[in-house]
């Protein structure tokens, strides 16, 4: 009625303004339907991200299983329901465990597994969830580790001696063990299983700390005992050495006397050669200076040769011979 | 009335068209402006020393490793949540990770003598010792695409893989090696690993070198795109609980080679000592030869120029003698004592003074 009455006014405007108006409604419902469109559009579909799978469900029943990445429609959400799986490769740890070994040692292991989902469905059916699968990894890992442990003694994962390691056929043989359940039962694929932590429970830490500490103090104090038995040694052999030369010393200069006297000898006996009874008195005179110090008491008689002569007594024997006496040398009876 | 109301509102009407229109012209180009922001925000770049990954609804884009590994620089994509683009660092550059799990500083104050490995971590060695080491590794991420799309949280991995490796490795030397890092190749199993003939046979093995392949096996075995380029160990040494001793074994060390050099310092100087010794001996009996023989040629010639005299007239230079000696002796002792013929002389110990 409006337009009506509007068009009876001004006809000609009228028309094109409408049919601008028109054009313009169109490109608006379009616009609308557009967004009505994406939103519709984004209801219902999906896409799935490399490396990841995704379930699609039906009123909760599994439908489809998508594991290429890319762009997918669905029925939008009271209908049917995307789960995405993320199938890249994860990496797992057990928490510690007490393990006894073949050879009944009692030792803490934690291990690692390196798994993915190989059957998006079955993972989905069976676990659903990362955590939920490693729960369950858990266990399998668990009874894995203390099931080989069993089998292998001690010194083939902790050894100097190269030939008894046997660290990867451990490896092997737990990820052989685990591998075919995890496969069958919840649809994931381990790819390792390790040994990440190998170590003491507590209460044997406290033995090993000890036999460390024990075996170097006992090195310390034999390393002392070897030091100071070695520079003993040293000592000792400077001392010999020394002594060595002290003793050439001595033979040099007791030849350098030796010679001496020799020579000296020589030169008395030529001079004894000479007269030997008068080199026999001429060295008795000596002996007799050479006796007579200045603490000398000399005891003379007086009836002796000079000395009757100055007593004037005439006895005396004759005034040769010895009748004067060293220094103290008693009165030469 | 009715005429009146339509009229009126006839007028109206194209005042609030016109501002509608108006309106929505203006959103329009708000919508438009908008929508070109909207596209240009797919419009990305790589960093520098990175390399990106275009995923199209998810799906990577590109069919060679050529075509989908982007370079560093603007990148051609549709907007969120058509396009993603993914930055990985590229081949070159060095990524460093620390691993700090087996070891504790040895400035912490120690409780007991125990540790819960549970919390605070070590390595037992093949000699079966605890140490504990602090490891940093520095890789490069080979395969960006295995890598970023294939594996959840590779570093992580990465981390544990080497811890791994570490483990075993150190269980199987002795600990001694360890804190050396690097031990003799004693064994006939590892010879006869090598070529014989190998320059290499000889070479001791690195600790590092051990680990990295260890853990390079490894992570090529789960294709997870990394290649390790060094593996170091930052920190190694026996807990704190323990330390104490393996100091003293250092401080004996140091005390032995002290002790070693004191010995030969005090052997030395005794030697010094005695060949100083030996010339004073010597050069004292060359003085004392030189002396005894000049003594004896004096002496000599002293008699042979008596004996002259005393050829010529025999009783005269004896009985001169004889008096020259008298005098002499009367002369030097300090006392003379005289005695009549028939006077005896006792001489008691006492009054003996021996003169040597």
């Amino acid at each position: 009625m409006n337009a009506h009455h509007h068009h009876t006014d001004n006809q000609d405007g009228d028309m094109l303004e409408q049919r601008g108006s028109i054009l313009g409604y169109l490109v608006y419902l379009l616009f609308a339907v557009i967004v009505i469109g994406l939103l519709v559009a984004y209801g219902s579909s999906f896409q799935v991200t490399e490396g990841h799978g995704a379930i699609v469900t039906r009123f909760g029943d599994p439908v489809r299983t998508v594991t290429d990445p890319g762009f997918y429609w669905k029925w939008p959400v009271p209908i049917e329901q995307v789960h995405a799986i993320d199938m890249r490769t994860r990496f797992y740890n057990p928490p510690f465990s007490n393990t006894t070994t073949r050879d009944q040692k009692v030792i803490v292991l934690r291990t690692y597994a390196v798994w993915q989902v190989k059957d998006p469905l079955l993972f989905f059916q069976s676990v659903g969830t990362p955590e939920a699968a490693e729960n369950k990894l858990d266990g399998m890992t668990l009874n894995a580790k203390n099931f080989i442990m069993g089998k292998y003694d001690l010194e083939s994962l902790v050894s100097t001696d190269p030939t008894k390691i046997q660290t990867r056929n451990i490896e092997k043989d737990m990820l052989e063990k685990v591998r075919p359940e995890a496969l069958s039962k919840f649809g994931i694929a381990v790819e390792q299983i390790g040994i990440k932590r190998i170590a003491y429970s507590k209460q044997n830490t406290s033995a090993a700390l000890a036999q460390m500490k024990a075996k170097r103090e006992r090195e310390a104090s034999d390393l002392r005992a070897e030091g100071e038995r070695k520079a003993a040694a040293i000592e000792n052999k400077g001392m010999v050495e020394a002594e060595d030369i002290i003793k050439t010393g001595r033979e040099e200069a007791g030849k350098t006397l030796g010679d001496a006297e020799r020579e000296a000898a020589a030169i008395y006996a030529k001079a004894q050669n000479l007269d030997p009874d008068f080199y026999l008195f001429w060295q008795a005179m000596n002996v007799n200076r050479a006796a007579s110090g200045s603490k000398a008491t000399l005891i003379l008689r007086t009836n002796r040769w000079p000395f009757n002569e100055v007593f004037g007594i005439s006895d005396g024997p004759d005034p040769p011979s010895e009748k004067t006496t060293p220094a103290d040398e008693e009165g030469s009876e | 009335m009715n005429t009146q109301k339509n009229k009126k509102h006839g007028r109206e009407r194209p005042v609030i068209f016109q501002g509608l229109e108006v309106g929505i012209k203006m959103f329009r180009w708000v919508v438009l402006g908008l929508f070109i922001l909207f596209l240009i925000t797919g419009i990305q770049n790589v960093q520098s020393g990175n390399v990106g990954l275009l995923l199209r609804f998810g799906r990577l884009v590109g069919n060679t490793p050529g075509t989908q590994v982007h370079s560093p620089g603007l990148v051609l994509a549709w907007p969120a949540p058509i396009d993603e683009l993914k930055e990985v660092p590229d081949q070159v550059k060095e990524v460093e990770a620390e691993i700090q799990e087996v070891w504790r500083p040895l400035s912490e104050t120690v409780a007991v003598d125990k540790i819960d490995p549970t919390i605070e971590g070590y390595c037992i060695t093949g000699d079966q010792n605890i140490v504990q080491i602090k490891a940093i590794v520095k890789f490069r991420i080979d395969d960006p695409i295995r890598y970023k799309l294939m594996t959840n949280n590779p570093d992580g991995m990465l981390a544990d893989l080497v811890l791994s490796s570490l483990s075993q490795t150190v269980a199987q030397w002795k600990i001694d090696d360890v804190l050396n890092l690097q031990r003799e190749p004693t064994t006939d199993t590892l010879k006869a690993e090598r070529e014989p003939g190998d320059a290499a046979s000889n070479q001791p093995e690195v600790l590092a070198e051990v680990v990295q392949q260890v853990t390079q096996e490894k992570l090529d075995q789960l294709n997870v795109g990394i290649k390790i380029a060094k593996v170091e160990f930052t920190e190694k040494h026996p807990p704190r609980h323990v330390i104490s001793a393996f100091r003293k074994v250092q401080g004996a060390k140091i005390a032995i080679e002290t002790m070693k050099n004191e010995a030969e310092g005090r052997a030395t100087r005794r030697i010094l000592q005695a060949k100083a010794d030996r010339n004073t001996m010597v050069d004292d009996a060359r003085k004392y030869a030189a002396k005894v023989e000049s003594q004896a040629k004096a002496d000599a010639s002293v008699f042979n120029r008596l004996h002259e005299e005393y050829k010529k007239n025999p009783e005269q230079i004896r009985n001169q003698l004889r008096m020259e000696t008298l005098n002499y002796i009367i002369r030097n002792v300090s006392k003379l004592n005289f005695l009549g013929p028939k006077a005896r002389v006792i001489i008691s110990d006492s009054e003996v003074e021996k003169k040597p």
